[in-house]
C-alpha cells in the first residue's frame, strides 16, 4: 500500500510541476502581448497617427486652423479658411506646389510636405501645443520654403504642354529655388475629388514628382562626373582620336549625328559631347573610378536629408563588366539611373567648388505668435571634389555654353556654365533632353537642372532654354 | 458589513464603478439618469456575489474578484460605447450571476460528472446538429442558434462539453480503449472530430482555442511524451496545409502579414484597432475623450482596442495581468485536487481562460492573425457571458470540493487512528 501511495505522490508532483510550466507558458504569452503593445506605442505611434487612413486626426485637425505654406518672400502658397464650422485647405496657385506641398485631403489623406510636416502645420509640435494654451484660436505653424514664386511660375510656364521636370538650387546653401513637375495637378478639394480616378489612371501619371522621383538615364550630362573623374585620377591631359565611330566587340557606337573630330583633349571632348573619346576614357579609366566618382555625387545612395519622399537614382553594375558596358556607362546610357534632383545638386556642388550643400525645401517654421519652432533640416555640407577639379570643369562648362553644344543658354551680359545630354529612352523613339547649368561662372547664384521627356531633337533645342529663362529670373531679380 | 470598508478589495470593484458611471453621466451632463441606475445595478450585483461567495466556505474570493474587475472594466467601455448594449449586458450579468450560483451548486452537490463522458462528445454532435439545421447566419458564419429572441452561440457551450469529456478521459483512461487503440488516441480522434466540425462552421478561434487546450491537458496528465509530440507535429501540419489551401484562413493570414496593403478593405478592422492603441498613448485619452467608434465591431471582438485607446497601454496592461492571476487561481486550485477529474476539469478551464483572451488580444493588436473569438467577461454577449461565469462556478466549487474532500479524507485518517 505504501508504495502505491508513493506513486501516486510523485505523480501528483509530477502534474503540479506541468501545471506551472504551463503557467509560464500562459504568462510568457501575456508577457509578450504587453511588450507587443508597448512596442505599438513607443516605436510606430507616428506612423498609426499619421497614416491617411486614421480618421483621429481629423477630430483633432478640425479644432486647430491649418497652417499656412508661405515662399521665401513670404507669400501665401497654401492657407486655410474656416468656412460654415468647416475648415477648407485652399492652395492658391492650385497645380502649381502640388509636387512640393501635396494635398491634405479628408478623402485621400495626405502627401508630400502636408504629410510630412503634419505635427508642425496642425499645431501638434511641442512648443505651438504649450503656446496654444494661452491663444483664443489655436493655430498650426506656418513654413516658409525656400522657393521663390516667380521662379517657380517661369518653370511652369516654361514647361506647359511638356512632359519634365526643373530644379534650381541656391549652390552656396542647398536652398531649393525652384521645383516644378509637369504635369502636375491642381490638389485644391474640388478638383481633386472630381478629377481623382482620372488622375490616378491616367498614362501621363500627373502624381509622379518627376523632379525627385523621376528616374532617368543621364545621358551626356554624366560627362561631367567621367570628367571630374578624370581630372582627379590622372587623366587630365588625356587626348584621343575621334573619328565619329568606335567598335567595342561586336557593337559599334557612334558620336551624336556622326560627326568625327579628329585629335581631341578632353576640354574639346567635353565642349563637343563627344561620345567616342568618353567611351574610350571610360574602357580606359575601369568602371571601379567611375563607381566611385557616381557615388560621390550620390547617384544610387540614400543620402539626401530632403523634407518629401525621393528615389535614390541606380547604379547597379557588377564589379567586371565587359567594354562594351563600360563604355555605356561612361556616356550615362546603360543601366545608371538619375533624377533631376540629383543632377541639380551636382550641379551646384561643381558651382560651389567643389562642396556639396544639403538640399532643402524649408527655410524656417514659425508659430501663431512668430516665435522660429525649426528651421527644417539641418543643412550639412562635405567637399566631393577638389576646389581646382570644380574650377576646371567650370570653366570647361561655361566653354560649352560660349561655343560648345550649349550656345542655346547664352544670356547677354552673363557668363553662364552648362552642359547638354540627350537621354535614349527605350519605349519610344524620341530621347529625352537634358541641361544642366549655373551663372554667373564668376560667382555663382544658381544652378539648374532641366528634363525634357520625349521630346526628340537635343538638349540645346528643348532644355536649355528653359534653364536660360529661370536663370535671367533669379539674376535680374 | 466586515466586506465593504476601504481596505477590502471589493471596495477596489466598487470604486472603479463609481468613478466610471459617474464620469459617464458627467458627459450627459447628468441629463441620463438611467446611467446611475446602471452603475448602481453593476456595482450592487457584482458586490452582493462577492459577499455571497466570500461567505461560501472554501470558496476562492479571488477569482471572483478578478472577474468583478474585469467585467466591471468591460462593461463601463460597452456602456461608452454603446448604452443600449451596456444596458443589455447588465441584464446579461445578472442571469450570469444566477447561473453562477446555481452551476456552482450543481457541481459541488451532483457527484454523477464523470459517470460518463461520451454524454459530452454526444451533446456536443447534438448541438452541431441543431447549428447546421435551425442556425442562423450571423456575420457570414452559420454558428448561431436563435430561440426565440434569443441567439445563443453553441460553440461555446461545446467548449466547456469538451473540456468535461477530456476530464473523464484522464479519470477513466479504462474507458477509452478500443482494442489495440490506446485511450490517447481515441480521446484525441473524438477531440479532432469536434474540431473538424468547428472547422466547418468556420470558428477558427474556437478550433485553436480547443487544440492548445487539448495539448496542454496532454502536456499535464499524459507522460507519453511522443504522443503529445505526434500530435503538435500533426496538429502543426494540418494548421499550414490549412493556410496554403483553404481560402478563409489564407486571406487571414495575408490581412496579418499585412494589413496595409488594404486599408479599406480587407485590413480595415485590424488597421483601425491599430491606430485606437496607438492613439490611446500610455495613459490612454480618458473616458470617452478618445474614438475607438471607427473600429468595426468594437463592443464585441475588439473592444480591448477601446480599453487601450481611452485607458492606455497600462490599462491594457492591467487587463492582461487580470487574466493572468484568474488562470494562476485556476492552476493553484487544481494544484491541490487530488481527483483526476476535478483536478483535470480546473486546468482545462484555467486554460481556456488563458488561450481564449490571449488568441483574440493577439488579434486585435495584430501580434497573431486574427480569428473571431469573445474577450471573457469583456466582450458584449450573453452566452458568452454565461458560460465564462459557469466556468469559474465550476472552478469555484471545484475548489471547495477540493476542501470538502480534504475534510473527508482527515475524518478517514481520525478513525485509522
Amino acid at each position: 500500500m505504501k508504495k502505491i501511495d508513493k506513486k501516486s505522490i510523485t505523480k501528483e508532483y509530477r502534474q503540479g510541476t506541468k501545471s506551472l510550466i504551463l503557467l509560464v507558458i500562459i504568462g510568457c504569452l501575456f508577457l509578450t502581448l504587453g511588450i507587443h503593445i508597448t512596442v505599438i506605442e513607443t516605436m510606430h505611434k507616428d506612423d498609426y497617427m499619421n497614416h491617411s487612413a486614421n480618421q483621429r486626426q481629423w477630430i483633432t485637425e478640425q479644432s486647430v486652423l491649418r497652417g499656412s505654406f508661405i515662399d521665401r518672400n513670404g507669400l501665401i502658397l497654401a492657407h486655410s479658411e474656416s468656412i460654415d464650422n468647416e475648415q477648407v485647405r485652399i492652395y492658391d496657385f492650385g497645380s502649381l506646389y502640388a509636387h512640393i506641398i501635396g494635398y491634405s485631403s479628408r478623402t485621400y489623406g495626405k502627401s508630400q510636405l502636408e504629410f510630412s510636416y503634419n505635427k508642425y502645420l496642425s499645431g501638434m509640435s511641442d512648443v505651438t501645443d504649450i503656446a496654444g494654451n494661452f491663444v483664443e484660436e489655436k493655430r498650426g505653424d506656418t513654413i516658409q520654403l525656400t522657393i521663390d514664386n516667380d521662379l517657380q511660375s517661369m518653370a511652369q510656364k516654361m514647361l506647359n504642354g511638356k512632359n519634365g521636370a526643373v530644379v534650381a538650387i541656391k549652390p552656396d546653401n542647398g536652398e531649393i529655388l525652384c521645383m516644378y513637375s509637369n504635369p502636375s495637378f491642381d490638389p485644391n478639394r474640388k478638383s481633386l475629388e472630381t478629377n481623382w480616378n482620372a488622375l490616378v489612371e491616367s498614362e501621363k501619371s500627373p502624381f509622379l514628382s518627376r523632379a525627385t522621383s523621376g528616374l532617368y538615364a543621364p545621358g551626356s550630362v554624366f560627362k561631367t562626373i567621367m570628367l571630374a573623374a578624370a581630372l582627379e585620377q590622372g587623366y587630365e591631359d588625356y587626348s584621343v582620336y575621334d573619328n565619329g565611330t568606335l567598335e567595342i566587340g561586336d557593337k559599334i557606337f557612334e558620336n551624336q549625328g556622326k560627326k568625327a573630330y579628329g585629335q581631341i583633349n578632353l576640354k574639346e571632348a567635353y565642349m563637343v559631347s563627344s561620345n567616342v573619346a568618353f567611351m574610350k576614357l571610360g574602357v580606359e579609366m575601369g568602371p571601379d573610378i567611375i563607381r566611385e566618382y557616381s557615388k560621390k555625387f550620390g547617384i544610387g545612395l540614400n543620402n539626401f536629408q530632403l523634407e518629401i519622399p525621393y528615389k535614390n537614382g541606380n547604379f547597379n553594375y557588377s564589379s567586371k563588366l565587359p567594354d562594351g558596358e563600360i563604355a555605356l556607362m561612361s556616356i550615362g546610357q546603360g543601366e545608371t539611373l538619375v533624377t533631376p534632383l540629383q543632377m541639380a545638386v551636382m550641379t551646384a556642388t561643381i558651382a560651389n567648388d567643389g562642396i556639396y550643400q544639403e538640399p532643402h525645401l524649408i527655410a524656417k517654421i514659425t508659430n501663431t505668435i512668430g516665435f522660429t519652432v525649426d528651421y527644417g533640416n539641418d543643412s550639412s555640407s562635405s567637399r566631393v571634389i577638389k576646389s581646382s577639379t570644380a574650377n576646371t570643369i567650370k570653366e570647361y562648362m561655361t566653354e560649352t555654353v560660349e561655343r560648345g553644344t550649349g550656345t542655346t543658354a547664352k544670356i547677354p551680359g552673363i557668363i553662364v556654365g552648362g552642359k547638354t545630354g540627350t537621354a535614349e529612352n527605350e519605349t519610344d523613339g524620341k530621347e529625352h533632353t537634358w541641361f544642366i547649368g549655373f551663372a554667373p561662372a564668376e560667382n555663382p547664384e544658381i544652378a539648374v537642372a532641366v528634363i525634357c521627356e520625349y521630346s526628340g531633337g537635343s538638349g540645346s533645342q528643348n532644355s536649355a532654354p528653359i534653364a536660360r529663362e529661370i536663370i535671367k529670373t533669379w539674376l535680374y531679380k | 458589513m466586515k466586506h465593504l470598508n476601504s481596505k477590502t478589495p471589493v471596495f477596489m470593484i466598487i470604486l472603479i464603478n463609481l468613478l466610471g458611471y459617474g464620469l459617464l453621466s458627467l458627459m450627459n451632463d447628468f441629463s441620463d439618469i438611467r446611467i446611475l441606475y446602471s452603475g448602481i445595478a453593476v456595482t450592487i450585483t457584482l458586490s452582493l456575489s462577492y459577499i455571497v461567495v466570500k461567505h461560501l466556505s472554501g470558496c476562492d474570493g479571488y477569482i471572483f474578484l478578478f472577474v468583478a474587475m474585469l467585467f466591471s472594466v468591460g462593461e463601463i467601455m460597452l456602456y461608452r460605447i454603446s448604452p443600449s448594449f451596456g444596458e443589455k449586458q447588465i441584464l446579461w450579468l445578472i442571469l450570469g450571476v444566477l447561473v453562477f450560483f446555481v452551476a456552482y451548486c450543481l457541481v459541488l452537490k451532483l457527484n454523477f460528472w464523470d459517470k460518463n463522458g461520451y454524454i459530452y462528445y454526444i451533446m456536443s454532435l447534438i448541438l452541431f446538429v441543431a447549428t447546421f439545421f435551425i442556425g442562423s447566419t450571423i456575420g457570414g458564419s452559420r454558428n448561431w442558434i436563435r430561440i426565440a429572441s434569443f441567439t445563443i452561440q453553441p460553440s461555446e457551450i461545446i467548449k466547456l462539453l469538451v473540456i468535461f469529456f477530456l476530464a473523464d478521459r484522464y479519470a477513466h483512461p479504462a474507458r477509452y480503449k478500443f482494442k489495440q487503440l490506446s485511450p490517447a488516441i481515441v480521446s484525441s480522434l473524438i477531440v479532432y472530430s469536434v474540431i473538424g466540425f468547428m472547422l466547418l462552421q468556420r470558428e477558427w478561434g474556437t478550433s485553436l482555442l480547443l487544440l492548445l487546450i487539448h495539448f496542454s491537458l496532454m502536456f499535464v496528465f499524459n507522460d507519453e511524451k511522443w504522443m503529445l509530440a505526434g500530435n503538435i507535429v500533426l496538429g502543426v501540419i494540418i494548421g499550414i496545409l490549412g493556410c496554403i489551401f483553404v481560402s478563409h484562413i489564407k486571406l487571414r493570414i495575408n490581412v496579418w502579414l499585412n494589413p496595409w496593403n488594404d486599408v479599406m478593405g480587407s485590413g480595415y478592422q485590424v488597421t483601425q484597432s491599430l491606430f485606437a492603441i496607438a492613439a490611446g498613448g500610455f495613459f490612454g485619452t480618458g473616458l470617452g475623450q478618445g474614438s475607438p467608434d471607427f473600429i468595426p465591431e468594437v463592443h464585441s471582438d475588439f473592444i480591448y482596442s477601446a480599453i487601450c485607446e481611452e485607458f492606455g497601454v497600462f490599462g491594457g496592461i492591467a487587463i492582461l495581468m487580470l487574466y493572468f492571476m484568474l488562470v494562476y487561481r485556476g492552476i493553484r486550485i487544481s494544484m491541490k485536487i487530488k481527483d483526476t477529474f476535478y483536478k483535470t476539469l480546473a486546468v482545462g478551464i484555467s486554460c481556456m481562460f488563458g488561450y481564449q483572451s490571449f488568441i483574440i488580444l493577439g488579434g486585435v493588436t495584430k501580434f497573431i492573425p486574427l480569428t473571431g473569438i469573445t474577450l471573457p467577461f469583456i466582450s458584449y454577449g450573453g452566452s458568452s457571458l454565461l458560460v465564462s461565469f459557469i466556468s469559474i462556478a465550476i472552478l469555484e466549487a471545484v475548489s471547495n470540493k477540493e476542501y470538502v474532500s480534504i475534510e473527508q479524507e482527515e475524518e478517514i485518517e481520525v478513525e485509522e487512528d
